[in-house]
């Protein structure tokens, strides 16, 4: 490949053409490509077609002086760094200041020919380190536009993704940060109504934010809902999320997650809990808290999800309230740096758990305990009224029920 | 928040302590700690020193399944040592008993 070294040019702007013949021996040695003007106004023209990269002016000249073309130019080249240079034979304070304030140097004549190459020479290196500096620049604002694009990008995704996944459904509440944040914050919930009646629920955590979660939540919601919507018994659907993000998501990367399968047949209530802080049920009549803790690896750490025999299977009563949440709440940090803590959730529990506006409840107690300012991290709380959710069956499923 | 490589004398024992935030801050310097270590030619045994561990979040929990990794998967024995109640229960609701050998500080 044959490299052309990149020639620099100059303009030389004197009325004097002695002055003119003798920059332009000097520059030419210097390997410059030269052009010449006799005045300011003819020099903005010639700068505007040959785009030199360096000018040398003379101060007084007939039709425009130096100083108010060397103005005019440097309006002209906005985003690149064109070093002027002036020449004087004045050099009283006044006429040397006002060189530097429209210009960038300025040098006494007659020429002193080792001087002026000196600078010429240094100016050259400020005009390198400034285009370099603005590639830079370009560089960087081209990669931050980038990645802005793929925030939005996921964001869309999330939100695509938040439409199908969550029902609006009367006997299931959360609340939840991850909307409120520019960008995915890794919490998901998703609920799925069973066939048969009933109701799949699934809260995740993934790691990490943005993309690389939504990445991660993207098979989960597919999986969850058409599994679901077949017939699938919870078990399938967990393994085949496990063994989705296990083989979608590189090592590091997983989902805390709990499951819980409400089922109108059996009224039965399951929970499967693989690495989200205890699942509790709430017996109001009794005024007793259930925990169910998390007994898995987290989905996609492990290639195989294995269940053990153990499953935490609850018969369905009227006064049983179900709560599961992400570690973001127990997290949640005033400013003497305490968090939250599972204690005064469980006393929130057992005060407010029972009332359809426990939502309401705990938002206003977390948000007082850390001032109202805003959890450092995502938190999702969700409350499900499972009786209710058994009962809200489809004319069609209420047929099938009676046969 | 800082992180300390030890290696013992025979050179089999590869002793990472953490103190402070184990978080996502972290990334860099806890994947250099081990990445020199060699894993393919000797048996290479890593413990994880948490006795000055005050935090720990699920990208801290990332980082050691890459320790993991590193040190062989399956085959490897990873210990984590000294941990702080706080730190035990993050681990222990992750069940990552299952993955690692796991001490409380004690």
């Amino acid at each position: 490949m044959l490299i052309l070294e990149y020639q620099k040019s100059v303009l030389i702007v004197d009325d004097e053409s002695v002055n003119r013949q003798f920059l332009g021996t000097l520059l030419q040695k210097e390997n410059y490509n030269c052009f010449f003007s006799e005045n300011g106004k003819e020099a903005i023209n010639l700068f505007q077609q040959k785009k030199p990269d360096l000018v040398l002016m003379d101060t007084m000249m007939p039709v425009m002086d130096g100083y108010e073309a060397a103005k005019q130019i440097k309006a002209l080249v906005c985003h690149r760094f064109v070093p002027i240079i002036f020449f004087t034979a004045v050099t009283d304070h006044e006429t040397l200041i006002r060189c530097v304030e429209n210009g960038d140097d300025v040098l006494e004549k007659p020429y002193n020919s080792i001087l002026l190459c000196a600078k010429i020479e240094a100016m050259d290196r400020f005009r390198r380190r400034y285009a370099q500096l603005s590639q830079q620049k370009e560089s960087l604002e081209l990669y931050q536009s980038e990645i802005q694009y793929e925030l939005e990008f996921s964001e869309q995704i999330f939100k695509k993704m938040i439409s199908r996944a969550a029902l609006e459904l009367p006997y299931l509440k959360f609340w939840t940060s991850a909307m409120s944040k520019s960008q995915f914050s890794g919490d998901l919930l998703f609920t799925a109504r069973k066939p048969a009646g009933g109701l799949h629920v699934l809260l995740c955590d993934f790691t990490g934010h943005g993309l690389s979660a939504a990445m991660g939540a993207l098979p989960v919601s597919d999986i969850f809902i058409e599994m679901t919507h077949h017939g699938c018994v919870l078990l399938d659907i967990i393994s085949e999320i496990n063994k989705k993000i296990n083989q979608a998501l590189p090592t590091g990367f997983f989902c805390a997650a709990a499951f819980m399968d409400v089922d109108a047949l059996t009224s039965t209530l399951q929970i499967w809990n693989a690495g989200l802080p205890d699942v509790v049920v709430l017996d109001s009549h009794e005024n007793q808290l259930h925990r169910i803790a998390s007994r898995y690896l987290p989905l996609g750490i492990s290639n195989q999800f294995v269940a053990d025999n153990d499953v935490d299977i609850y018969p369905v009563t009227r006064d049983q309230k179900l709560f599961i949440y992400t570690d973001g709440l127990i997290e949640v940090v005033n400013d003497d740096n305490e968090m939250y803590g599972y204690e005064r959730l469980e006393r929130c529990l057992l005060d407010f758990g029972k009332n359809d506006s426990f939502m309401d409840e705990i938002k206003q107690d977390v948000l007082a305990f850390c001032g109202f300012s805003d959890p450092h991290d995502d938190l999702t709380c969700v409350r499900l009224d499972c009786f209710s959710a058994i009962s809200d069956l489809t004319s069609d499923q209420v047929d099938k029920q009676k046969n | 928040m800082s992180i300390n490589t030890m290696v013992n004398s025979s050179g089999k024992t590869v002793t990472i302590a953490i103190s402070g935030r184990f978080d996502f801050g972290l990334h860099k310097e806890f994947k250099s700690a081990y990445e020199g270590v060699v894993t393919s030619t000797c048996q290479v045994n890593f413990v994880v020193d948490l006795s000055e561990t005050d935090y720990m979040d699920s990208s801290a929990l990332g980082m050691l399944l890459l320790l993991r990794e590193h040190a062989g998967g399956e085959k490897s024995e990873v210990k984590i040592i000294n941990c702080r109640p706080v730190i035990r229960e993050i681990l222990d609701i992750a069940n990552f008993g299952k993955l690692f050998s796991i001490q409380s500080i004690g």
